[in-house]
C-alpha cells in the first residue's frame, strides 16, 4: 500500500535576517491505494512546500520523511532519485516540459509503457488529441498544464504529487481533468495541494495546514 | 576548420620548394660540384657506378607558374641538344608537339602543364622579358610541348653557358635500378654534393623548424581559445536548457546520465558540422579552381597530417565540455532549479 508519513518534522525557511518555520513538529500518515488526497489552503501556507518535502527535494531540519519504506532523510542523492524514478511523480506549479518533444512524446516520455492508443484516448478526453503534434512552445498555458497532468496520472509511479493542478484552466477543464484524474487513478495514491474549494467533492481525505501543522479536516 | 585552415595554407606556401623538385627528384638526383666541374676521373667513376644508368651535364633555371597563395616554381635544365631526345626516353616522356630547341639559341620546350597553367602556347614568350617575377633572364620562346609525368622545361645547354658566361656545370644522374639504391651508392662523395628527394626535405625542415614551431604555438592558442569559447557557449547552452535538465533530474534521471546524453547529443553535432565544414571547404576550393583561376591553380589539399588534428582538438573540447557539465549540473543545484529558487 502507498504511504506518506511525516514523523515529528520541523521544517525552516531562512529569511534575510530570520529563519521562518513553516511545519513544527508535524506528523501525518496518509496512506491508501486509489484515493485522492487534497491539501487545502490558501497560496503561502506551505502546500507545495509539503509536497516538496514529500518528494525529497527539500529537506526538513528535525523528524523523518517515510515514503513507501523509504527514509528520505537519510536515503543518498543515489538512494532519492531511484526512489522518484520507480515511486513518485511530482507535479510542479510551473508545469515544465520538455520543449523539444511534441505533446504525446511528453506524455510517453514519463511512461514508455504506453501504447499510442492509450496516449490518444487520453489526449482525446480532453481534447488535446489534434494539437498532439505540437510542441509546448506552441500551446497556451492551460493546454500545457493538461499535458503535465496527463504526464503525471498516466505514469506509472504509485504516488503522483500534484500542485495546484488546475489553476490554468477554466471551469469546463477542470472538472474535465478532474474527471479523468478520477479514471485512471486505480491503485494510485493522488496527493493534490490546491486553494480550489471546487475540488473537494473529488477527495477522500482533506488536510489543512493550520499553525504550522497539517491537520486531517 | 580554422586551424585546418591556418596550417596546410602556411604549410602549402613553405612547401613550394619541395612540390618544384618532388617529383623530379623521385625519377633522377643532381650532382653538384664543389668546385667548378667535375674533373674526368671522377666523372668516369660515376659513369662506372653500376646504380648510374645516364648521367647528363646540365644547367639549370626555374620557371613561375601561378600558385593559389604564390607563385610555384618549376625546373628548367639546360642540356647538349644532342642528348635532349634521350633524356626524354629515359624519362618516358616525349615531345607531342613542335620542336626541340635549337643549339645556342634561345628556345624552350616545356611540360603540357606548365604551359596549361601559364596559360601559353607554342610560339609564346616566357622570361623576365615578359614577366618581371620571372627568374629566367630574357626572353624564351616555347618551342615544344612535352607529355611527362613530372612537370620541367629544357632549354640548350650551350645558350645557358654562353649567357651565363660559365661552366659551372651540374650533373642530372638517372638510376638504372631505384632511386633509393642510386641515392645510396653516391651518398659518400666529398667532391660533390648530392641534391636528392631526403637531402631537400631535410634541408626544408631545418629551414621551416621555426615555422612549423610557430604553427605549434598558433596551433595551440587556437584550441586554448576554442575550448574558452566552447566554454561560454556552454553556459549560454546550459542555462537556456538548465529548467529541462532539472525537469529529468526530478523524474529520477541520474546526473551522470544526463551529463552522458549531452555529450552524446553535442558529439552528434560536432561530427556533423565537422563533415559539413570539410566537404563545404572542399566544394569551395573546387569552385576557386574552376570559377576563378581557371588558367591554372593547384588545389590546397589537406593531408592526413592536418585530418588527424581534428581528433585531439575533438577530444579536447569534448573534454572540456565534460567537465564544465560535471562542475555545472550538480544534484544539489537542479533541485534548487526545479523549485525556482537558482
Amino acid at each position: 500500500m502507498n504511504e506518506i508519513r511525516l514523523d515529528n518534522v520541523t521544517f525552516t525557511r531562512s529569511n534575510i535576517d530570520s529563519e521562518l518555520i513553516i511545519f513544527k513538529n508535524t506528523s501525518i500518515n496518509i496512506s491508501g491505494n486509489g484515493k485522492i488526497i487534497i491539501i487545502l489552503g490558501p497560496s503561502g501556507t506551505g502546500k507545495s512546500t509539503l509536497l516538496n518535502i514529500f518528494f525529497g527535494i527539500l529537506e526538513t531540519n528535525k523528524g523523518n520523511v517515510i515514503v513507501n519504506g523509504h527514509n528520505l532523510k537519510t536515503s543518498s542523492n543515489k538512494d532519492l532519485m531511484n526512489f522518484r524514478r520507480d515511486t513518485i511523480s511530482l507535479m510542479f506549479q510551473n508545469f515544465p516540459l520538455i520543449n523539444w518533444l511534441s505533446c504525446e512524446e511528453n506524455i510517453w516520455y514519463m511512461n514508455d509503457n504506453l501504447s499510442q492508443e492509450e496516449i490518444m484516448e487520453s489526449l482525446d478526453e480532453i481534447d488535446l488529441l489534434s494539437i498532439k503534434d505540437y510542441f509546448p512552445t506552441n500551446l497556451s498555458i492551460g493546454q500545457r498544464q493538461r499535458i503535465a497532468l496527463l504526464q503525471n496520472i498516466l505514469n506509472n509511479r504509485g504516488i503522483n504529487l500534484l500542485d495546484e493542478p488546475t489553476s490554468a484552466l477554466g471551469e469546463k477543464y477542470k472538472f474535465k481533468v478532474m474527471n479523468l484524474l478520477k479514471k485512471y487513478l486505480k491503485s494510485k495514491l493522488l496527493i493534490i495541494a490546491t486553494h480550489d474549494k471546487d475540488l473537494l467533492k473529488y477527495a477522500d481525505e482533506v488536510y489543512e495546514i493550520q499553525n504550522k501543522n497539517v491537520v486531517l479536516k | 576548420m580554422t586551424i585546418l585552415l591556418v596550417t596546410s595554407m602556411t604549410r602549402y606556401i613553405s612547401e613550394s620548394e619541395l612540390r618544384a623538385w618532388e617529383d623530379s627528384l623521385n625519377k633522377f638526383s643532381i650532382i653538384e660540384p664543389n668546385v667548378s666541374s667535375i674533373n674526368n676521373n671522377e666523372l668516369a667513376q660515376l659513369r662506372s657506378n653500376e646504380q648510374v644508368k645516364e648521367i647528363f651535364a646540365i644547367n639549370e633555371s626555374i620557371i613561375k607558374i601561378p600558385g593559389i597563395l604564390n607563385s610555384e616554381y618549376r625546373p628548367i635544365f639546360a642540356m647538349q641538344n644532342s642528348e635532349m631526345n634521350k633524356f626524354l626516353n629515359l624519362l618516358d616522356s616525349k615531345l607531342v608537339s613542335g620542336k626541340l630547341p635549337k643549339s645556342n639559341e634561345r628556345g624552350l620546350i616545356l611540360t603540357e602543364d606548365i604551359i596549361n597553367y601559364k596559360g601559353i602556347e607554342i610560339g609564346g614568350y616566357v622570361g623576365k622579358a615578359i614577366d618581371e617575377e620571372e627568374f629566367l633572364w630574357g626572353r624564351f620562346e616555347i618551342e615544344g610541348k612535352i607529355k611527362s609525368d613530372i612537370s620541367f622545361g629544357i632549354a640548350s645547354l650551350d645558350y645557358f653557358q654562353r649567357k651565363l658566361s660559365s661552366t659551372n656545370t651540374k650533373y642530372l644522374v638517372l638510376p638504372s635500378n631505384s632511386i633509393e639504391q642510386l641515392n645510396k651508392s653516391l651518398e659518400k662523395n666529398t667532391n660533390y654534393n648530392i641534391r636528392n628527394l631526403s637531402n631537400l626535405i631535410q634541408s626544408h625542415n631545418e629551414k621551416y623548424s621555426n615555422l612549423n614551431r610557430l604553427i605549434l604555438v598558433i596551433t595551440i592558442v587556437l584550441i586554448i581559445s576554442l575550448i574558452i569559447i566552447t566554454g561560454l557557449f556552454m553556459k549560454i547552452y546550459l542555462n537556456s536548457r538548465n529548467r529541462e535538465f532539472a525537469l529529468y533530474f526530478s523524474n529520477g534521471i541520474s546526473v551522470k546520465s544526463i551529463i552522458l546524453f549531452v555529450v552524446k547529443e553535442i558529439s552528434i553535432m560536432a561530427l556533423l558540422s565537422i563533415t559539413l565544414g570539410i566537404l563545404l571547404s572542399k566544394f569551395f576550393l573546387l569552385f576557386l579552381k574552376e570559377i576563378l583561376f581557371q588558367e591554372g591553380v593547384f588545389l590546397v589539399s589537406l593531408s592526413l597530417d592536418e585530418y588527424i588534428l581534428i581528433v585531439p582538438i575533438g577530444l579536447s573540447i569534448l573534454v572540456s565540455i565534460y567537465y564544465i557539465l560535471k562542475s555545472s549540473l550538480k544534484a544539489e543545484k537542479l533541485e534548487k532549479i526545479i523549485l525556482g529558487d537558482y
